[in-house]
């Protein structure tokens, strides 16, 4: 136990001057029981001593009392609520007994009737997307990711196939023996995403309705992966052999960076987004190179766009769990949606709203269309897995 | 509020005057608001805690009149409020000049521009006290350490990170309350009610 970094690491996160890396370490520490009495101790005495005690917000105040007398009403409400409830279990159990007896003296099974008295309106949830994929080895054998065991799933060229703890999959080189490159493809479903460690140690993030198909094992002179839909990379270092995204006929090329791709054949554009390091993109005669920040947007018969000040916490928001969008139209929202939640949205344009802000993609459908009804320009039906949007 | 009226004041809380207990609110808020607020970083998670913390102070009023130290009894209640929603942080809070902005769900053509917002913070800076926006700007504009502060401002370091901690909450607080209203939408307790996100 080091109470000391503790002390130190909360001081930093107090005054905001944390790093990423020391968060990790204190957010462990946080739920470690080794440090629940010094955090303990620490706020006790701050708040006796109301050490951080500013002015008065009134109109906080006011929220907040409002905010508590609907809580205490809707409290006795809910008594009332639980009386009425039990009296009517009681009057429900006598109607049970009296149908009951009902059927016994008809002695007719009524399986139909039951069926049909399910309740009509019952909401069918649509939860979100998931860790779900498909791997298909270099002999054509499938293997779905989210429910195979953890553990070796498959010996692939030089490289073992691995599923982590934590689900992810991972190429860990083993013999070395050379042979001929064997092919491996991860492809996720609508509503689902997947990360891999490839055996450079190059991270993949992929998003929903995507595949990559890549070597087991990397050898020759270049790294080579093919890319459908969206993925976020993270190069592992290599100089001498450069890392390439085949993305339909655009290339990327990496040294080692940190970047995000999205291709989806419904978008308008490719686009790829540098977070760090240098990319080349190729596109036919065409050839950018990024810096950290931009983004390039390639789209059929036109020619390739560099963007600076590229919104690059909105680009890869997705590998963070999020749907973030700023001024985004409604076909924007609505194709995210339709990969996530694996639906169809039935719309037929008109609809002249932007939206920004940000959602956690572990929130379920019905809760983000709730989120954009409440700006009243769009209104939602569902029915099963299609959703008609409305103005 | 000396102890006896203190006394009396629980003991009608304890009979179920809601009166006596928005009195009782009003007395004790602030301190655990400010407190929350310099540990979630986030005001509507700070209000929400002061809310939580009330209403279970309104669950166990029966005992109050039994409560030897209310402020102790208050305290533990609310650490237990912050440290569980301070656990459930699954990324490094924003600084204050990207967090209560992108909290809140808001409408386009309303936002504020990074500019605008820019602007907005300088304002506040104007406004902190003379102690609290030199520890501030030193942190932040010269990127100094609490020692480093301390020593150039002479007072201790505990002092320093006071000072900063109550600059980031006023930050904080001013442009939660001066960004254009407007562009606020009622939905912000929806989004930050919805649960963690560790997908990978």
């Amino acid at each position: 136990m080091q109470e000391n970094v503790f002390r130190e690491l909360l001081d930093k996160y107090l005054t905001g001057s944390m790093t990423e890396q020391e968060w990790k370490v204190f957010s462990g520490m946080l739920n470690d029981p080794a440090y629940k009495n010094l955090l303990e101790g620490t706020i006790d005495t701050e708040l006796r001593e109301h050490t951080y005690e500013g002015a008065p917000d009134h109109e906080v105040l006011a929220a907040i009392q409002d905010h508590v007398k609907d809580k205490l009403h809707e409290r006795k409400r809910s008594g009332m609520i639980i009386m009425y409830l039990k009296r009517a279990a009681v009057a429900a159990v006598v109607l049970m007994i009296a149908g009951a007896g009902y059927w016994w003296l008809a002695n007719k099974p009524a399986k139909k009737e039951l069926a049909s008295a399910d309740p009509v309106n019952k909401t069918t949830i649509i939860p979100p997307g998931g860790n779900k994929a498909i791997l298909k080895l270099s002999n054509g054998d499938e293997i779905m990711l989210d429910s195979a065991a953890e553990g070796t799933l498959a010996q692939q060229g030089q490289a073992k196939v691995m599923k982590l703890a934590n689900g992810q999959l991972s190429y860990e080189p083993s013999g070395n023996t050379p042979a001929a490159a064997v092919y491996n493809t991860i492809t996720t479903p609508r509503g689902g995403q997947y990360m891999l460690t490839l055996a450079d140690g190059t991270k993949v993030w992929l998003n929903a309705a995507s595949s990559l198909q890549y070597p087991a094992t990397f050898s020759g002179k270049a790294r080579e992966v093919a890319l459908k839909g969206e993925g976020y990379f993270e190069v592992a270092k290599n100089a001498s052999m450069p890392f390439h995204v085949q993305v339909n006929t655009m290339d990327v090329e990496v040294l080692g960076t940190h970047f995000n791709v999205n291709s989806y054949v419904n978008e308008s554009a490719i686009r790829t987004t540098l977070l760090e390091g240098s990319v080349k993109v190729k596109d036919g005669k065409q050839v950018r190179t990024l810096k950290p920040g931009q983004q390039s947007v390639v789209a059929a018969n036109e020619e390739m766009k560099v963007l600076d000040d590229t919104d690059l916490d909105a680009a890869v928001a997705w590998k963070n769990g999020m749907f973030q969008f700023k001024g985004a139209d409604i076909e924007t929202v609505l194709r995210q949606a339709e990969r996530w939640y694996d639906v169809q949205f039935d719309y037929k344009g008109g609809i002249a709203v932007r939206f920004s802000g940000q959602i956690s993609r572990s929130a379920n459908a019905e809760q983000l269309l709730k989120i954009l009804e409440l700006t009243g320009k769009v209104k939602f039906e569902i029915h099963g897995k299609t959703i008609v949007v409305k103005q | 509020m000396n102890s006896m009226d203190e006394k009396l004041l629980l003991q009608q809380v304890a009979d179920g005057s809601e009166k006596a207990f928005a009195l009782l609110l009003e007395q004790k808020w602030n301190n655990i608001y400010w407190q929350a607020i310099t540990y979630v970083k986030s005001s509507s998670q700070a209000q929400d805690i002061v809310q939580d913390v009330f209403l279970k102070i309104w669950q166990k009023r029966k005992q109050l009149p039994d409560v030897a130290q209310f402020d102790s009894f208050l305290f533990i209640i609310a650490r237990n409020h912050i440290i569980s929603t301070l656990r459930k942080k699954t990324a490094l809070p924003l600084g204050y000049d990207t967090l209560e902005v992108e909290e809140q769900y808001y409408l386009p053509d309303k936002t504020l521009s990074r500019k605008n917002l820019a602007e907005l913070i300088a304002r506040a800076i104007d406004l902190l006290p003379q102690q609290q926006r030199t520890a501030y700007l030193l942190s932040r504009d010269q990127g100094l350490s609490h020692e480093e502060i301390a020593r150039s401002m002479q007072v201790s370091k505990e002092a320093a990170k006071k000072n900063i901690c109550r600059a980031l909450n006023f930050l904080r607080s001013y442009i939660n309350t001066h960004a254009d209203v407007t562009m606020l939408l009622p939905m912000v307790y929806v989004i930050l009610g919805w649960p963690g996100i560790n997908n990978f």
